[in-house]
């Protein structure tokens, strides 16, 4: 043990001896600076500016090309131009980058625009242009044919108000006002679909045996109900004055919840119809129906929990670290993927440990010594396991310094939400980060072992370096092109959870794998999987390296 | 006496071909052994499986009187080796070189390695980067990390390769040094018959993957001498020599007389060809060269297996 202990600090003073060794290590803590400051930095509206004076200036040449020719066949074209460079004037001038909220306003604002433009074209008209001329390019209401001029300045007024109301609200920012009119939308389709959910009830009563009438019923009643969550949601925040803040937890909650809806209420396939969806590529291929059944209320269970912790964040005003890119736990949470980096790190160490001094002939002055050569091939390995984790510590501490630094180290001290046992539960942050950064870990030590491996056996640095990375990077491509190839076996091999990241951060992967494979992943057996298969290249490395004759 | 390397009908073979076949010699404490052999006659081999690079097929090796293959560790405290050029990690410097290989041994001190330093002349430039050095200093660096540990065997395999003629007086001093007066016992393999013989004691030849044989170079005072008589007419003095001293015999080779007789009888056998009336212009003492009995001995590069 105490040989092995002076072996393996001989071989940190062989690495740190190098240059390239602090350097590299330099370079992980510059990538954990450089995370929290790049993922913190939102979509900047000057990006987008450019785009639009020049999709401006391009409508403003058509528009004088137009204006050349004489008469005014192509008057509609023209208008449809000017109505759209109005619109995306008011995007340049408010500084509206595509992620606002405000972008949607634009559309209805445009959308109002047009069919004004439309009317008032179909009022004016003669022989230049007719009404399909007038629909090539603008909107015209239907049944314009049979609108009186009364009803057509009714009409007119109706989307002046409107146009006047888009405009005012982007303009102004009140997003208030903008929660308002969705509120309003969506409160009018409720009260549609009630109607029709009315109407449909009556048809059941009157022929209770008919199937397609109840089907037809019961699929109104869950977009009624689907609706009247939505609504609840848009009173929610008119009541709490909730924002479009692209950094305000709470508006993503709701975001979030809002999106969730058309998954939560769309109903589970029948045998019939998923078999239809199977073929039409939207299942794996060797998924069962019993499968797709346990994965869809799998998943409904996971919509709910999820809702439940969005809803208690909500409530009790405790943001959610996914909610904001502003949140100092995000920018740390991040390092969860950034194990990359470390895989990377450990690889190159790894690779060229025992190849170098075959080499550079230095393993013979090193074997000739009072030291079995396990001992060598383990001290080995140790330094690069430790050179490795300890990239990836480097690298954590200049994420969590940074992204305290920059985004308030009190972020730090907001407790995560989950669900467990039935009901939504506090945890610190860091009890609940570092154990999956422990876990992500296992990449370091897999990846690591058979790059040693190789470097052992091999001789080869480039092979072993090479190789590994190759691998490591390549197995999320092999696994989607196993896996349509309907290949789901390879869902149990390492190529599925070579990143572990997956099983411990909620990004879709898993559900994902599950939708296209009818597999789940299970940590516990990917951990074993990968550490078991470490260990088995670990032992066939050291049988080589004590056996063979060294010729060079 | 006190060996401090035994070899026993060591064996190793690659595929089919015997590289070393039945291999058997010793070198005792404070010895200094040669060991010679035309290319490819199986030396760097015995060599690396005396050190354990090469695995042993079949024999066994006892360093310091511990088995090699069954007391690896043990055995390897009591060696101290250079294989060709002694590769070191050239972008540290020396002095962390040594420390490398100090850590990896028992109870090495600072002050020991500082003496070992000064022992082989690199004090000035123990702190530079191995790969500034000369080929020299590399070798001599080579020799300190082979002696620090105090082996009792030390190992050479051509280490005056590269040298210039006062890095190999330095080294024949250095070995002679450690030999006489440290006991301890030295194998050494090399192509400078010239240089073996100064510093050998005794000299081992191998040829073909075997040992082929073993000399002391220390003529005993009671052994027969070989005597070269320079005189006018070699093949008459032979013959009158014959007739006047039969119980020796007398040849005629390359203008020369030659005989052999003990060296009390030298003065009787002079006397007796004058008062023959031979002209003697030059009594000589002559030793088979060792360049004489290497060629003798083995088969040149005729016999290399490569």
């Amino acid at each position: 043990m105490k040989k092995t202990a002076s072996l393996i600090k001989n071989e940190f003073i062989k690495e740190f001896g190098k240059k390239s060794t602090a350097v590299i290590l330099l370079l992980a803590l510059a990538v954990g600076i450089m995370l929290p400051i790049l993922s913190s930095r939102n979509h900047a509206a000057d990006d987008d500016r450019s785009y639009l004076e020049s999709q401006i200036s391009w409508n403003d040449q058509s528009i004088a090309e137009i204006k050349q020719e004489s008469g005014s066949k192509r008057l509609p074209e023209q208008r449809f131009y000017e109505i759209d460079n109005q619109v995306l004037q008011l995007q340049v001038d408010e500084n509206i980058s595509y992620s606002d909220y405000r972008t949607n306003l634009l559309d209805y604002y445009r959308s109002a625009l047009l069919e004004m433009a439309g009317l008032q074209l179909y009022r004016e008209r003669g022989e230049h242009y007719s009404l399909s001329d007038i629909a090539s390019y603008l909107t015209v209401p239907d049944g314009i044919e049979e609108m009186d001029a009364a009803a057509i300045d009714q009409r007119l007024a109706q989307l002046k108000t409107q146009a006047e109301r888009y405009r005012q609200v982007v303009a102004q920012n009140s997003y208030g006002t903008y929660t308002q009119i969705m509120l309003e939308a969506a409160t009018e389709q409720t009260n549609e679909l009630q109607k029709q959910v009315d109407a449909q009830q009556k048809l059941v009563q009157a022929d209770a045996q008919d199937l397609a009438v109840a089907e037809a019923l019961s699929s109104l009643k869950t977009q009624l109900a689907q609706q009247t969550e939505l609504v609840k949601l848009y009173q929610y925040r008119l009541d709490h004055d909730i924002g479009y803040g692209e950094d305000d937890y709470k508006n993503n909650a709701l975001q979030e919840l809002q999106e969730q809806l058309g998954e939560r209420y769309a109903p589970m396939l029948d045998e019939g119809d998923f078999i239809e969806a199977q073929k039409g590529g939207q299942f794996g291929r060797n998924m069962t129906y019993a499968q797709y059944q346990e994965s869809y209320q799998d998943r409904q269970k996971a919509l709910t929990e999820r809702s439940a912790v969005l809803w208690h964040s909500l409530e009790n005003n405790i943001p959610l670290f996914e909610s904001s890119n502003k949140d100092p736990r995000s920018a740390a949470e991040g390092l969860l993927g950034s194990v990359a980096i470390a895989v990377i790190v450990v690889v190159v160490f790894a690779g060229s440990s025992v190849s170098r001094e075959f080499s550079s002939g230095s393993i013979r002055l090193l074997l000739t010594r009072p030291v079995r050569r396990y001992k060598v091939y383990t001290a080995k390995w140790v330094t690069c396991m430790l050179l490795g984790l300890g990239s990836y510590l480097l690298m954590a501490i200049g994420t969590v310094v940074t992204a305290g630094i920059k985004l308030g180290f009190g972020g730090f001290g907001v407790p995560v939400l989950q669900y467990r046992d039935g009901a939504v539960e506090q945890m610190g942050f860091f009890s609940y980060l570092l154990p999956r950064m422990g876990y992500v870990c296992i990449a370091i030590i897999f990846i690591g072992t058979i790059a040693f491996f190789f470097s052992a056996v091999a001789k080869n640095t480039a092979l072993a370096v090479a190789l590994p990375t190759a691998g490591y990077f390549g197995s999320p491509l092999a696994l989607q092109l196993a896996i349509m190839f309907g290949f789901n076996w390879v869902a149990y091999t390492p190529i599925a959870y070579m990143d572990p990241s997956h099983l411990v951060r909620n990004d879709g992967f898993l559900e994902q794998l599950r939708e296209m494979s009818g597999v789940t992943l299970s940590a516990g057996y990917g951990a074993a999987m990968l550490l078991g298969i470490a260990a088995l290249f670990f032992a066939a490395g050291m049988w080589v390296f004590c056996r063979r004759d060294i010729t060079n | 006496m006190d060996h401090v390397l035994k070899v026993e009908k060591l064996c190793k073979h690659i595929g089919k071909k015997a590289i070393v076949q039945d291999a058997t010699f010793s070198v005792r404490a404070g010895e200094i052994m040669g060991f010679l052999g035309p290319n490819g006659a199986g030396k760097t081999t015995t060599i690396k499986m005396i050190l354990g690079l090469l695995k042993i097929d079949s024999g066994r090796v006892r360093i310091g009187g511990y088995d090699a293959a069954r007391q690896p560790e043990q055995a390897r405290e009591s060696v101290g080796g250079i294989i060709e050029n002694p590769e070191m990690y050239a972008y540290l410097s020396g002095r962390k070189n040594l420390q490398i290989y100090a850590n990896m041994y028992p109870g090495i001190t600072r002050a020991r390695i500082d003496e070992v330093i000064s022992m082989v002349k690199l004090g000035d430039r123990i702190d530079d980067k191995v790969r500034r050095y000369s080929l020299g200093m590399r070798q001599r660096l080579g020799v300190a990390q082979a002696i620090m540990h105090r082996p009792r065997l030390l190992i050479l395999d051509e280490p005056t390769n590269g040298l210039d003629p006062m890095g190999i007086k330095e080294l024949r001093d250095t070995l002679q040094l450690l030999a006489r007066q440290e006991g301890v016992g030295v194998l050494i393999s090399s192509h400078q018959l010239a240089e073996m013989e100064l510093m050998c004691d005794r000299v081992c030849i191998i040829d073909g993957g075997k040992i082929i044989a073993t000399r002391d170079l220390h003529a005993d005072e009671d052994q027969q001498e070989q005597l070269h008589i320079a005189v006018k007419d070699p093949q008459q003095a032979a013959a009158t020599c014959s007739r006047l001293l039969p119980d020796l015999a007398f040849t005629a080779e390359d203008g020369v007389l030659c005989t052999r007789c003990d060296h009390s009888r030298i003065p009787q056998l002079v006397a007796t060809m004058v008062q023959a009336g031979l002209e003697i212009y030059a009594v000589t003492p002559h030793r088979d060269s060792l360049e004489d009995m290497f060629l003798q001995t083995t088969t040149g590069s005729k016999g290399q297996i490569q």
